[in-house]
């Protein structure tokens, strides 16, 4: 029998093969992403905006992330006052963080690090319409 | 004017007459009641003239008098005081001659030789200065005398001769009646009856015999009276004359004019009725009425039992249509005891210059009474000159016992008694400089006192003590530390209401320590302590307001012993002088705690204890500075506060509370931050 001549693996089957296995690494990846910030579509507050002038902010929804530090103050019918510490620009910036009654099933624990979608009210204060662990 | 003393000397003699029939006590001590009025208003207030006959001394409107101190009778005492004994070779014969004319005119040696003899002599006694010429006076009234008796004897030869006349014209006067009328004849030798049936022939006859006899008859009868208003007048004269002597206390004089009168008047009618004359020729008008003192007593007398005492007096005057009225009236009040008693009125009615008058006539008359008989004159005169005799005896051995109180006053008494008697001016001038200085003393003693010059008084006091052994220091010394315990009981109520406040206590207590002793010491020291003591005080004030004003709390509070003394007494400036040092106080705590952490490396911590003080007092320059030192060592954590703080007045709560928030987190201890995330907290969640 003729000998046959070994049959070589084609090279472009295997990049093929490295170039599928990229592509289920990425669409991984990004619907992996997508599931660990929900709050992925909403702007991050900037620190340093709020600190200037919060009222300028009013109205406005950002997403923040940080670390619960204090409770400030809370009304059972209003909701709990937490000061939050977020870290930007490798600055840590206190800031107070109003949970409104509605979300009073989430159990908010000292130094634990939280995200949180929130609006700026009226007086300039961050009132929280989504939190969650992150 | 020399007259004056006279009319007090006859009130003297009239007392010393009162004296030797009536033996009248002696007085005691001169000065020792003496007391400053005001101290003792007394019983009827100080409007009612009140004598103390004990101490010779009448008080009247506040001021004291001694009887015996009067300018009258101390010049005349003074004079005699000064002047030198009469023991010249004038005054020897003077004396002698005295006593001869005495001797000449005694009881028993009375002759017509010995009248004419004394009375030479009463030329020769005049001529001596001692005698004031009054020897003359009675020469010329003993020759009025006989000049009244020759115009007598005269009148006497004149009636003699007209009766002679008068029984030739009565002869006359019935030879001529015609046979029919001659049984009708007149019956006795003053009879005017005549018989009515004459015939025309024996009418015309006998007509101008009839008119003869009437002049006659008339003639004689004038001589009559003339002669014995002639006597009258001529005792009358010489009565007054011996009077006038008594008077004016020349009683030796006195005797020479009795003894001339008894030589002179020998009818035995010794009647004093010059007393009598001189008052009924008075101007008595009936209608005047009598000068009468009323007094009324409406006693309201009441218990009280608290303290405090009050004594007053109150004077009114009045008229009416008769004379003038003056009432007083008085109210006193005792304290302690709880007694008062007031309604005591008097005063005196109808007191007039016709009033006056006739009481003085009623005065004379009843003096006239009391004094009836030239006897009477002499026996006071004889007992004068006895009583002067005695009294300079006294003198004299007071004078050795150095009892000098007792020795000036017998002195005194002599002298006003006796001023012209021998053994009054033979006193010797060293013997009478000692009475002279214990007056002039005890004069300045009672002028200290009513002027209330009581450290000049002790000093007097005591120089009497020791000059007059008999010199009663008790009652004047008493009088002197009373005042001065109650001058110094009123300058320490002075001084408490000058610390007080109390300006109308601090004039007034200071006005009565005045009144009572003007030159106390004290008073000026006091006075220029309390003065000055207020113008430190005012001072202090005056800077207090001004560093208040200006807000320099810090120059209060490093000066505030001075200001809390100063305000001690006006509780609205305390107030303030109290909030300011607590502002200090609190800025001075601050900047001690500031400093203790600031060395403990805590500058932030040191900033913040500066911060709070200074927000209680943000004009203090230490704060200030301490302040400004503190920034800059702890820049972030202010920063923070001071944007967390300006956020919050413009009211943006977040960035506030975020700012609050960093400035906690740039220190951890910050009251400031807590404060001002739990007020901002607070408010988020209500």
């Amino acid at each position: 029998m003729a000998r046959r001549a070994h049959q070589k693996t084609p090279s472009s089957l295997l990049f093929g093969f490295v170039a599928v296995f990229f592509v289920f690494a990425a669409v991984g990846a990004f619907f992996l992403q997508k599931g660990s910030n929900p709050y992925r579509t909403v702007e991050p507050l900037k620190p340093n905006d709020y600190f200037e002038n919060a009222n300028s902010l009013r109205g406005n929804i950002y997403q923040v992330e940080g670390v619960i530090m204090n409770a400030l103050a809370q009304n059972p019918e209003k909701g709990r006052l937490f000061s939050i510490v977020l870290t930007s620009e490798s600055k840590k910036w206190p800031m107070p963080i109003f949970i409104p009654s509605k979300l009073r099933q989430i159990n908010l624990q000292k130094n634990q690090s939280y995200r949180a979608k929130v609006r700026v009210d009226d007086s300039g204060i961050l009132v929280a319409e989504e939190i969650q662990k992150s | 004017m020399r007259f004056m003393p006279h009319l007090f000397a006859l009130g003297y003699a009239v007392g010393f007459a009162a004296s030797v029939l009536g033996q009248e006590g002696d007085s005691k001590a001169a000065t020792g009641g003496a007391r400053p009025a005001q101290m003792n208003p007394g019983f009827l207030g100080r409007d009612v003239p009140v004598m103390d006959p004990g101490s010779d001394t009448s008080t009247f409107d506040g001021k004291l008098w001694n009887m015996n101190n009067n300018r009258l009778f101390r010049s005349r005492f003074e004079k005699y005081l000064n002047a030198p004994a009469e023991t010249s070779e004038a005054d020897i014969e003077y004396e002698k001659t005295i006593n001869e004319i005495l001797s000449l005119l005694s009881p028993g040696k009375v002759t017509t030789a010995n009248v004419d003899a004394a009375w030479k002599l009463l030329p020769k006694a005049s001529e001596y200065r001692s005698d004031a010429n009054l020897c003359a006076s009675m020469a010329d009234v003993v020759y009025s005398v006989w000049l009244a008796k020759n115009e007598v004897a005269r009148l006497e030869m004149a009636n003699r001769t007209l009766q002679r006349e008068k029984s030739a014209l009565e002869w006359n006067y019935r030879m001529n009646l015609g046979p029919s009328s001659k049984n009708m004849t007149l019956t006795g030798t003053n009879s005017t009856n005549q018989s009515s049936i004459l015939s025309p022939e024996d009418e015309a006859r006998v007509e101008p015999i009839k008119e003869a006899l009437s002049d006659v008859r008339a003639t004689m009868v004038n001589n009559k009276l003339k002669k014995e208003a002639s006597i009258v007048q001529a005792k009358i004269d010489f009565q007054t004359m011996i009077i006038q002597y008594f008077a004016q206390r020349r009683f030796r004089h006195v005797l020479i004019g009795t003894r001339f009168y008894r030589a002179l008047f020998g009818d035995g009618d010794n009647r004093i009725s010059a007393l009598d004359q001189i008052s009924s020729s008075l101007p008595v008008d009936k209608d005047a009425g009598q000068v009468k003192v009323k007094a009324k007593l409406d006693p309201k007398i009441s218990g009280r039992g608290g303290s405090g005492a009050y004594a007053g007096a109150g004077t009114g005057t009045g008229s009416n249509n008769s004379g003038k009225y003056t009432g007083a009236g008085a109210d006193t009040s005792a304290s302690g005891g709880g007694f008062s008693a007031e309604g005591l009125q008097f005063g005196v009615e109808n007191l007039g210059v016709e009033s006056l008058i006739s009481a003085g006539a009623s005065g004379l008359k009843a003096l006239g009474k009391m004094i009836n008989s030239l006897g009477q004159l002499d026996a006071l005169a004889n007992e004068a000159i006895r009583d002067v005799d005695e009294g300079i005896e006294s003198y004299k051995f007071l004078l050795e016992k150095n009892e000098l109180k007792s020795a000036t006053e017998r002195l005194f008494e002599t002298f006003m008694m006796g001023e012209y008697m021998p053994s009054v001016r033979k006193l010797s001038r060293d013997e009478k400089r000692r009475a002279l200085e214990f007056t002039q003393k005890t004069n300045e003693l009672l002028a200290a006192l009513e002027v209330n010059d009581l450290t000049r008084a002790e000093d007097l006091i005591r120089e009497l003590s020791k000059t007059a052994r008999d010199f009663d220091t008790s009652k004047p010394l008493a009088v002197v530390e009373t005042a001065k315990t109650v001058s110094a009981m009123h300058l320490a109520k002075a001084k408490a209401a000058a610390a007080s406040g109390d300006k109308t206590t601090l004039e007034t207590e200071l006005r009565s320590a005045t009144e009572i002793w003007p030159r106390n010491p004290a008073l000026a020291e006091v006075s220029g302590a309390i003065f000055s003591q207020t113008d430190v005080q005012q001072q202090a004030l005056n800077d207090f307001d001004r560093l208040v004003a200006q807000k320099n709390y810090r120059q209060i509070f490093d000066d505030k012993v001075r200001y809390i003394a100063a305000t001690a007494m006006f509780p609205d400036r305390q107030e303030k002088l109290k909030v300011v040092l607590d502002r200090v106080q609190s800025a001075e705590a601050s900047l001690m705690r500031s400093h203790e952490l600031a060395k403990r490396g805590d500058p932030a911590g040191a900033w913040e204890s500066v911060e709070r003080g200074f927000a209680d007092y943000p004009d203090d320059p230490k704060l200030n500075q301490a302040r400004a030192d503190y920034t800059t060592q702890a820049a972030e954590f202010v920063r923070s506060l001071r944007t967390a703080q300006e956020m919050e007045r413009k009211r943006q709560v977040g960035s506030s509370l975020a700012w609050y928030l960093r400035a906690l987190q740039d220190y951890p201890n910050s009251e400031i931050a807590r404060d001002g995330i739990d007020r901002i907290s607070s408010e988020i969640v209500k």
